[in-house]
């Protein structure tokens, strides 16, 4: 058994990506049998607390309304954090995503056994997906570092 | 003969961001005697397979799709997608319902972005038709705080409009530390026997659902009407249920106090209100109003507060 990096990226993100999509793709050659992906994001905590103070107010205008300041105690909010999930697609359509907040994941995918997050299937040759979810951006710049590997069958 | 079940409708495991395994969900949703809960990971359906090997415990098996303007929760059905793909919310849900599934919305009042992502319903439904139940009491602190208050009020106001929309009570369970109102869960009014995810379907689907932080507690008419069923106007005797057994073996720590019945109806208004201690009420049921019957007392030091209430009957 051997591996092939199939994809080997790193992504900056920005408060402007909070809530949206960056796919990447990558092709998937004939006579992989499983993937591997390792991922990681990092800063994951706003350590700037007059920022989180910001941040959390607008939150809480925005979505509490006149109530708003029945929420006093902001600091049960904190640390805010940035979201970044990672989600999956294979030629045949959605496999799944790993939606938690650790910082640094390992994912196998492969047809006897996925982990948890993505649907186990046989592994197929051409485009596939890695889509972050860019759920929260709370710092200045967020930096994903990723790598898809493909074990070769045989 | 129906009968009415004790369920958890919003559970997550380590498929998505839950401490549960999904033999440990199963687990810690039979020693809190429930009958049956909806798996709900966030946008991942990889836990089914799993959850497809238990024999006693009834599992109906969905999705909570977790995107950037809301959570919505889809049960029962195949189709599964990735939640960016959503460019028309009415056109989603009319999608999945075609499909087979039932959606609810889940803690539409719950903080958004960054406090929790995407926890605030954003999305502009139009069709609310297609909405099966919304998630009226949220969260371990099910009491009428503010967000379960405003979520009570969307569901009375769509009630209004004619829309025939089930409450639930979803914990959104991921672990069992600093679960708080152990006992509360929906009741699910199913066919006796057995029960399975197929019939918790059917019972949120037919509205046959009933909301509480512990004791169980619902209603039928004397000619055996219940909660989700269309009646006739005029005077009905209702028999009211308010039973402790599973409260009190699950919530051991907890007091709570019952103080009175409120027949809720249109406009939020309490049309009769009664001691807690009555086991019927009769009203003259006004024609094309729907009513609600609600518990309200203490629990521990929270006073005067909504303990537990049932989806709507409808007049017809």
């Amino acid at each position: 058994m051997s591996k092939i990096i199939l994809k080997k990226t790193v992504t900056h993100l920005r408060p402007e990506d909070e809530k949206s999509v960056r796919i990447i793709p990558f092709n998937v050659p004939e006579g992989i049998n499983k993937l591997f992906i390792t991922y990681s994001y990092a800063p994951k905590i706003l350590e700037d607390k007059e920022k989180s103070y910001e941040l959390i107010k607008e939150n809480l205008i925005r979505d509490a309304g006149d109530e708003w300041t029945e929420y006093s105690d902001y600091e049960e909010f904190m640390p805010l954090k940035n979201l970044v999930t990672l989600a999956l697609n294979s030629p045949e359509g959605y496999c799944g995503a790993a939606h938690r907040q650790a910082d640094s994941q390992y994912h196998e995918i492969g047809e006897a056994f996925s982990s948890p997050g993505f649907v186990r299937g046989k592994i197929t040759e051409g485009q596939w997906d890695l889509k972050l979810h860019v759920h929260a951006l709370v710092t200045d710049v967020c930096t994903c570092d990723i790598k898809v590997e493909g074990e070769v069958a045989g | 003969m129906k009968k009415w079940y004790p369920c958890e409708l919003h559970c997550h495991t380590l498929h998505s961001d839950g401490g549960f395994t999904v033999e440990g969900l199963i687990s810690a949703a039979k020693s809190r005697k429930l009958s049956g809960i909806c798996l709900t990971d966030h946008n991942t359906v990889s836990g089914w397979e799993e959850a497809d090997k238990e024999k006693e415990l009834a599992v109906l098996k969905g999705i909570e799709y977790t995107t950037f303007d809301g959570h919505m929760l889809c049960l029962g059905t195949e189709k599964i997608i990735d939640f960016t793909d959503i460019s028309n919310i009415d056109c989603t849900v009319k999608d999945f319902r075609e499909n087979g599934g039932l959606i609810g919305i889940a803690h539409p009042f719950q903080l958004g972005t960054p406090i929790c992502t995407g926890g605030h319903w954003d999305y502009k439904i139009t069709k609310w038709e297609n909405v099966n139940y919304i998630e009226v009491f949220s969260e371990g602190c099910p009491y009428l705080n503010t967000p379960n208050k405003k979520a009570r009020a969307l569901w009375h106001s769509l009630l209004d409009k004619g829309y025939r929309i089930a409450p639930s009570m979803g914990r959104d369970w991921h672990r069992i530390e600093g679960d708080v109102n152990l006992a509360a869960c929906t009741y699910l009014c199913c066919e006796e026997g057995q029960l399975t995810g197929d019939k918790m379907k059917s019972a949120i689907r037919d509205g046959r659902t009933a909301v509480t932080t512990g004791p169980f507690f619902t209603f039928e008419t004397a000619d055996g009407f219940t909660v989700g069923d269309e009646i006739s106007e005029g005077e009905n005797i209702i028999e009211i249920t308010l039973d402790t057994v599973r409260q009190k073996k699950i919530a051991t720590t907890q007091n709570f106090c019952f103080k009175e019945i409120r027949l809720v109806s249109n406009g939020s208004k309490a049309v009769k209100v009664i001691p807690a201690t009555e086991k019927n009420l009769t009203f003259n049921f006004e024609k094309g109003q729907w009513y609600s019957l609600e518990l309200w007392g203490d629990i521990d030091e929270k006073t005067d507060t909504l303990l537990a209430f049932t989806g709507a009957i409808y007049v017809k």
